[in-house]
Protein backbone atom coordinates (compact mmCIF):
# COMPACT_ATOMS: atom_id res chain seq x y z
CA UNK A 1 0.00 0.00 0.00
CA UNK A 2 3.25 2.11 0.79
CA UNK A 3 4.24 1.62 -2.16
CA UNK A 4 1.02 2.55 -4.19
CA UNK A 5 0.49 5.58 -2.32
CA UNK A 6 4.00 6.93 -2.87
CA UNK A 7 4.06 5.87 -6.57
CA UNK A 8 0.47 8.18 -6.85
CA UNK A 9 2.04 10.87 -4.97
CA UNK A 10 1.47 13.66 -6.90
CA UNK A 11 2.99 17.54 -7.48
CA UNK A 12 0.72 20.14 -8.78
CA UNK A 13 1.36 22.60 -10.60
CA UNK A 14 -0.19 24.97 -12.56
CA UNK A 15 1.00 25.93 -16.62
CA UNK A 16 1.06 29.27 -17.20
CA UNK A 17 1.31 30.28 -20.86
CA UNK A 18 2.91 33.59 -21.64
CA UNK A 19 3.93 34.75 -25.43
CA UNK A 20 6.57 32.70 -26.07
CA UNK A 21 7.09 30.06 -23.47
CA UNK A 22 5.13 29.23 -20.51
CA UNK A 23 5.73 29.42 -16.38
CA UNK A 24 5.11 26.11 -14.65
CA UNK A 25 4.14 27.04 -11.08
CA UNK A 26 3.86 25.06 -7.71
CA UNK A 27 -0.35 25.65 -6.92
CA UNK A 28 0.89 26.13 -3.75
CA UNK A 29 2.57 29.45 -4.80
CA UNK A 30 -0.89 30.80 -6.37
CA UNK A 31 -3.50 32.65 -4.32
CA UNK A 32 -5.69 32.79 -7.12
CA UNK A 33 -6.56 33.13 -10.70
CA UNK A 34 -8.51 36.02 -11.99
CA UNK A 35 -10.09 37.77 -14.71
CA UNK A 36 -8.44 40.53 -16.25
CA UNK A 37 -9.22 44.04 -14.85
CA UNK A 38 -8.25 47.39 -15.38
CA UNK A 39 -4.69 48.27 -13.93
CA UNK A 40 -3.73 51.42 -12.72
CA UNK A 41 -0.28 52.60 -14.11
CA UNK A 42 2.14 53.26 -10.84
CA UNK A 43 4.61 56.42 -12.57
CA UNK A 44 8.52 55.32 -12.59
CA UNK A 45 8.63 51.84 -12.61
CA UNK A 46 10.54 49.15 -14.01
CA UNK A 47 8.97 48.46 -17.49
CA UNK A 48 8.39 45.42 -16.35
CA UNK A 49 5.41 46.74 -13.96
CA UNK A 50 2.65 46.72 -15.81
CA UNK A 51 0.59 48.66 -13.11
CA UNK A 52 -1.92 47.92 -9.59
CA UNK A 53 -4.63 45.35 -9.55
CA UNK A 54 -7.41 45.61 -7.39
CA UNK A 55 -7.72 42.29 -5.83
CA UNK A 56 -10.00 41.59 -3.04
CA UNK A 57 -9.46 45.61 -1.79
CA UNK A 58 -5.72 44.49 -2.00
CA UNK A 59 -3.61 46.64 -4.40
CA UNK A 60 -1.50 43.54 -5.90
CA UNK A 61 1.26 44.96 -7.85
CA UNK A 62 1.22 43.33 -12.11
CA UNK A 63 4.66 42.16 -13.97
CA UNK A 64 4.79 40.88 -17.42
CA UNK A 65 7.32 37.85 -17.05
CA UNK A 66 7.82 38.19 -20.78
CA UNK A 67 9.84 41.00 -19.79
CA UNK A 68 11.38 39.72 -18.08
CA UNK A 69 12.34 36.87 -20.01
CA UNK A 70 13.68 39.12 -22.52
CA UNK A 71 10.71 38.87 -24.62
CA UNK A 72 9.42 42.38 -24.49
CA UNK A 73 6.63 43.63 -22.81
CA UNK A 74 3.03 42.68 -23.25
CA UNK A 75 0.29 43.49 -21.50
CA UNK A 76 -3.03 41.49 -21.43
CA UNK A 77 -4.91 40.03 -24.26
CA UNK A 78 -8.47 39.13 -24.21
CA UNK A 79 -7.59 35.53 -23.18
CA UNK A 80 -5.19 36.66 -20.25
CA UNK A 81 -5.54 36.20 -16.91
CA UNK A 82 -3.89 37.22 -13.68
CA UNK A 83 -2.26 34.49 -11.77
CA UNK A 84 -1.87 36.05 -8.38
CA UNK A 85 1.16 34.93 -6.40
CA UNK A 86 1.55 34.59 -2.37
CA UNK A 87 4.17 37.21 -0.88
CA UNK A 88 7.75 35.90 -1.55
CA UNK A 89 9.37 34.23 1.64
CA UNK A 90 9.82 37.14 3.90
CA UNK A 91 7.85 39.70 2.82
CA UNK A 92 5.03 41.69 4.15
CA UNK A 93 1.75 39.20 4.73
CA UNK A 94 0.27 42.23 2.06
CA UNK A 95 3.05 41.82 -0.54
CA UNK A 96 1.04 39.52 -2.87
CA UNK A 97 1.78 40.05 -6.98
CA UNK A 98 0.31 39.37 -9.92
CA UNK A 99 1.75 37.84 -13.50
CA UNK A 100 -0.10 38.12 -16.47
CA UNK A 101 -0.51 34.98 -18.69
CA UNK A 102 -1.31 35.15 -22.32
CA UNK A 103 -4.19 32.18 -22.10
CA UNK A 104 -5.86 29.88 -19.66
CA UNK A 105 -3.47 28.50 -17.19
CA UNK A 106 -3.60 24.49 -16.97
CA UNK A 107 -3.56 22.69 -13.84
CA UNK A 108 -0.99 19.78 -13.98
CA UNK A 109 -0.11 16.95 -11.64
CA UNK A 110 2.97 14.77 -11.92
CA UNK A 111 3.56 11.46 -10.03
CA UNK A 112 7.07 10.83 -9.05
CA UNK A 113 7.71 8.73 -11.85
CA UNK A 114 6.96 11.60 -14.23
CA UNK A 115 8.76 14.06 -12.21
CA UNK A 116 11.88 11.71 -12.92
CA UNK A 117 11.01 11.77 -16.93
CA UNK A 118 10.88 15.32 -16.44
CA UNK A 119 14.53 15.30 -15.39
CA UNK A 120 15.25 14.11 -18.56
CA UNK A 121 13.67 17.06 -20.44
CA UNK A 122 15.45 19.62 -18.88
CA UNK A 123 16.32 22.48 -21.40
CA UNK A 124 18.64 25.01 -21.94
CA UNK A 125 17.67 27.58 -19.16
CA UNK A 126 18.08 31.44 -20.97
CA UNK A 127 17.15 33.75 -17.79
CA UNK A 128 18.15 34.32 -14.23
CA UNK A 129 15.17 34.44 -13.32
CA UNK A 130 14.18 31.08 -14.31
CA UNK A 131 15.60 27.93 -11.83
CA UNK A 132 14.75 25.42 -14.61
CA UNK A 133 13.18 25.11 -18.20
CA UNK A 134 11.77 22.10 -19.16
CA UNK A 135 10.43 21.04 -22.68
CA UNK A 136 6.33 20.37 -21.79
CA UNK A 137 4.43 19.67 -24.82
CA UNK A 138 6.83 20.89 -27.00
CA UNK A 139 7.56 24.43 -25.44
CA UNK A 140 9.51 25.68 -22.96
CA UNK A 141 7.90 25.77 -19.28
CA UNK A 142 10.34 27.63 -16.88
CA UNK A 143 10.35 27.00 -13.24
CA UNK A 144 10.44 30.72 -11.09
CA UNK A 145 13.70 31.20 -9.40
CA UNK A 146 11.43 32.73 -6.53
CA UNK A 147 14.91 33.58 -4.89
CA UNK A 148 15.90 35.98 -7.87
CA UNK A 149 12.45 36.94 -8.03
CA UNK A 150 12.67 38.18 -4.06
CA UNK A 151 16.41 40.34 -5.01
CA UNK A 152 14.69 41.55 -8.39
CA UNK A 153 11.18 43.08 -6.55
CA UNK A 154 12.82 44.29 -3.22
CA UNK A 155 16.58 45.57 -4.43
CA UNK A 156 16.35 47.80 -1.56
CA UNK A 157 15.22 46.11 1.75
CA UNK A 158 16.38 43.13 3.24
CA UNK A 159 14.10 40.58 4.62
CA UNK A 160 10.97 42.18 6.77
CA UNK A 161 9.99 41.23 10.02
CA UNK A 162 6.98 39.20 11.05
CA UNK A 163 4.04 40.14 8.98
CA UNK A 164 2.10 42.89 10.95
CA UNK A 165 -0.59 42.98 8.82
CA UNK A 166 -2.77 40.46 6.92
CA UNK B 1 1.52 52.84 6.15
CA UNK B 2 1.98 55.05 8.91
CA UNK B 3 -2.60 56.94 9.40
CA UNK B 4 -2.77 60.18 8.49
CA UNK B 5 -5.35 62.16 9.68
CA UNK B 6 -6.47 63.92 6.19
CA UNK B 7 -5.18 63.35 2.89
CA UNK B 8 -5.04 65.70 -0.10
CA UNK B 9 -6.11 64.35 -3.66
CA UNK B 10 -3.85 66.07 -5.87
CA UNK B 11 -4.84 66.34 -9.67
CA UNK B 12 -1.83 66.03 -12.22
CA UNK B 13 -3.76 65.88 -15.69
CA UNK B 14 -4.65 62.49 -15.98
CA UNK B 15 -4.24 60.81 -12.86
CA UNK B 16 -4.67 61.54 -9.26
CA UNK B 17 -2.65 60.97 -6.41
CA UNK B 18 -2.99 61.28 -2.28
CA UNK B 19 -0.77 62.70 0.25
CA UNK B 20 -0.97 62.37 3.54
CA UNK B 21 -1.92 66.29 4.20
CA UNK B 22 0.53 66.69 7.37
CA UNK B 23 3.58 66.37 4.68
CA UNK B 24 1.71 70.13 3.25
CA UNK B 25 3.42 73.36 4.89
CA UNK B 26 1.46 75.60 2.53
CA UNK B 27 -1.06 75.05 -0.28
CA UNK B 28 -0.80 78.40 -2.64
CA UNK B 29 -3.38 79.49 -5.19
CA UNK B 30 -1.81 80.75 -8.57
CA UNK B 31 -1.93 84.28 -7.95
CA UNK B 32 0.32 84.23 -4.92
CA UNK B 33 3.02 82.47 -6.97
CA UNK B 34 5.74 84.27 -9.05
CA UNK B 35 5.82 82.81 -12.39
CA UNK B 36 9.18 81.48 -13.64
CA UNK B 37 10.14 82.86 -17.50
CA UNK B 38 13.71 81.50 -17.51
CA UNK B 39 14.67 77.87 -15.58
CA UNK B 40 12.72 75.40 -17.80
CA UNK B 41 12.78 72.81 -14.49
CA UNK B 42 10.88 74.95 -12.83
CA UNK B 43 7.10 76.59 -12.66
CA UNK B 44 6.67 79.08 -10.12
CA UNK B 45 8.21 80.16 -7.12
CA UNK B 46 6.66 81.13 -3.79
CA UNK B 47 8.40 84.08 -2.30
CA UNK B 48 7.96 84.63 1.26
CA UNK B 49 10.25 86.43 3.97
CA UNK B 50 13.26 86.24 1.96
CA UNK B 51 13.05 82.65 0.91
CA UNK B 52 12.21 81.31 -2.73
CA UNK B 53 10.18 78.18 -2.62
CA UNK B 54 10.48 76.66 -6.13
CA UNK B 55 7.29 74.67 -7.53
CA UNK B 56 7.46 71.89 -9.75
CA UNK B 57 5.14 70.60 -12.41
CA UNK B 58 4.83 67.03 -13.27
CA UNK B 59 2.19 65.53 -15.73
CA UNK B 60 0.30 62.11 -14.66
CA UNK B 61 3.63 59.66 -15.23
CA UNK B 62 5.62 62.19 -13.02
CA UNK B 63 7.62 63.70 -16.33
CA UNK B 64 8.38 67.38 -16.19
CA UNK B 65 5.80 68.97 -17.91
CA UNK B 66 5.31 72.95 -18.69
CA UNK B 67 1.87 73.72 -19.49
CA UNK B 68 -0.25 76.76 -18.01
CA UNK B 69 -3.47 74.72 -17.31
CA UNK B 70 -3.28 74.38 -13.45
CA UNK B 71 -4.42 76.62 -10.17
CA UNK B 72 -2.46 75.39 -7.08
CA UNK B 73 0.51 74.02 -5.70
CA UNK B 74 0.88 72.44 -2.92
CA UNK B 75 4.41 72.96 -0.76
CA UNK B 76 5.79 70.17 1.00
CA UNK B 77 8.26 70.31 4.13
CA UNK B 78 11.58 69.84 2.52
CA UNK B 79 15.32 70.79 3.43
CA UNK B 80 16.72 73.71 3.51
CA UNK B 81 13.28 74.89 2.23
CA UNK B 82 10.10 73.24 1.22
CA UNK B 83 9.32 72.59 -2.69
CA UNK B 84 5.84 72.78 -4.39
CA UNK B 85 3.95 70.62 -6.61
CA UNK B 86 1.86 72.35 -9.36
CA UNK B 87 -1.17 70.13 -9.47
CA UNK B 88 -4.46 70.78 -12.22
CA UNK B 89 -6.58 71.03 -8.26
CA UNK B 90 -6.03 70.11 -5.05
CA UNK B 91 -8.80 68.72 -2.65
CA UNK B 92 -8.90 68.11 1.40
CA UNK B 93 -9.92 64.74 2.03
CA UNK B 94 -10.71 63.24 5.75
CA UNK B 95 -9.17 60.42 6.95
CA UNK B 96 -12.81 58.61 7.91
CA UNK B 97 -13.34 58.41 3.96
CA UNK B 98 -9.77 56.80 2.59
CA UNK B 99 -9.12 53.56 3.37
CA UNK B 100 -5.58 53.30 2.05
CA UNK B 101 -4.04 49.90 1.73
CA UNK B 102 -0.21 49.00 2.06
CA UNK B 103 1.89 48.15 -1.19
CA UNK B 104 5.67 47.42 -1.84
CA UNK B 105 5.94 49.00 -5.05
CA UNK B 106 8.82 46.21 -7.35
CA UNK B 107 11.58 46.52 -8.32
CA UNK B 108 14.72 49.33 -7.97
CA UNK B 109 13.50 52.58 -6.22
CA UNK B 110 13.54 56.00 -8.67
CA UNK B 111 14.94 57.83 -5.53
CA UNK B 112 17.83 58.29 -2.85
CA UNK B 113 14.61 57.75 -0.29
CA UNK B 114 13.10 54.74 -1.71
CA UNK B 115 9.99 54.11 -3.79
CA UNK B 116 7.71 57.07 -4.82
CA UNK B 117 4.47 55.43 -3.10
CA UNK B 118 3.58 53.65 -0.06
CA UNK B 119 -0.13 52.46 -0.30
CA UNK B 120 -3.08 53.42 -2.45
CA UNK B 121 -6.76 54.52 -2.24
CA UNK B 122 -8.91 51.18 -2.10
CA UNK B 123 -12.61 52.87 -3.40
CA UNK B 124 -14.45 50.23 -4.47
CA UNK B 125 -12.86 49.08 -8.08
CA UNK B 126 -10.91 52.06 -8.15
CA UNK B 127 -7.02 52.78 -6.58
CA UNK B 128 -5.53 55.76 -5.98
CA UNK B 129 -2.10 55.60 -5.42
CA UNK B 130 -0.73 57.16 -2.48
CA UNK B 131 2.53 59.01 -1.75
CA UNK B 132 5.37 58.92 0.33
CA UNK B 133 5.91 62.45 1.71
CA UNK B 134 10.00 62.00 1.90
CA UNK B 135 10.30 60.25 -1.39
CA UNK B 136 7.76 62.64 -3.23
CA UNK B 137 10.39 65.75 -1.53
CA UNK B 138 13.49 63.45 -2.98
CA UNK B 139 12.03 63.03 -6.50
CA UNK B 140 10.83 66.93 -6.84
CA UNK B 141 14.37 67.56 -5.66
CA UNK B 142 15.78 65.26 -8.32
CA UNK B 143 13.74 67.05 -10.65
CA UNK B 144 14.86 70.45 -9.92
CA UNK B 145 18.40 69.47 -10.13
CA UNK B 146 20.75 70.86 -12.61
CA UNK B 147 21.00 68.54 -15.56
Amino acid sequence: VNRKTRSQAHVHALLVPLRQASLLIPTALVAEVVNVDALLPVPRSAEWVLGLLNWRARPVPVISFDALLGHGVHGANPRSKMVIFYPLAGRHAWDFFAVVSSGEPQPRAFTEQEGATLKSAVAANPSPYLSATLMLDGRASGIPDLEALNRLFYPASSVVSAPSRG
Amino acid sequence: VAESKQYLRIGLRGQEFLLPSEASVSIEQRENLTLEREDPRVTAWRVSRGERWPAFQLDHRLSPVRNNDWQRAVFVDAHPHPVGLIAAEIQLLPHAIVDVEPFTPLGPPPTLRGHLFSGAWVRGNQLMLVFSPQSLVAYLLQVGAPA
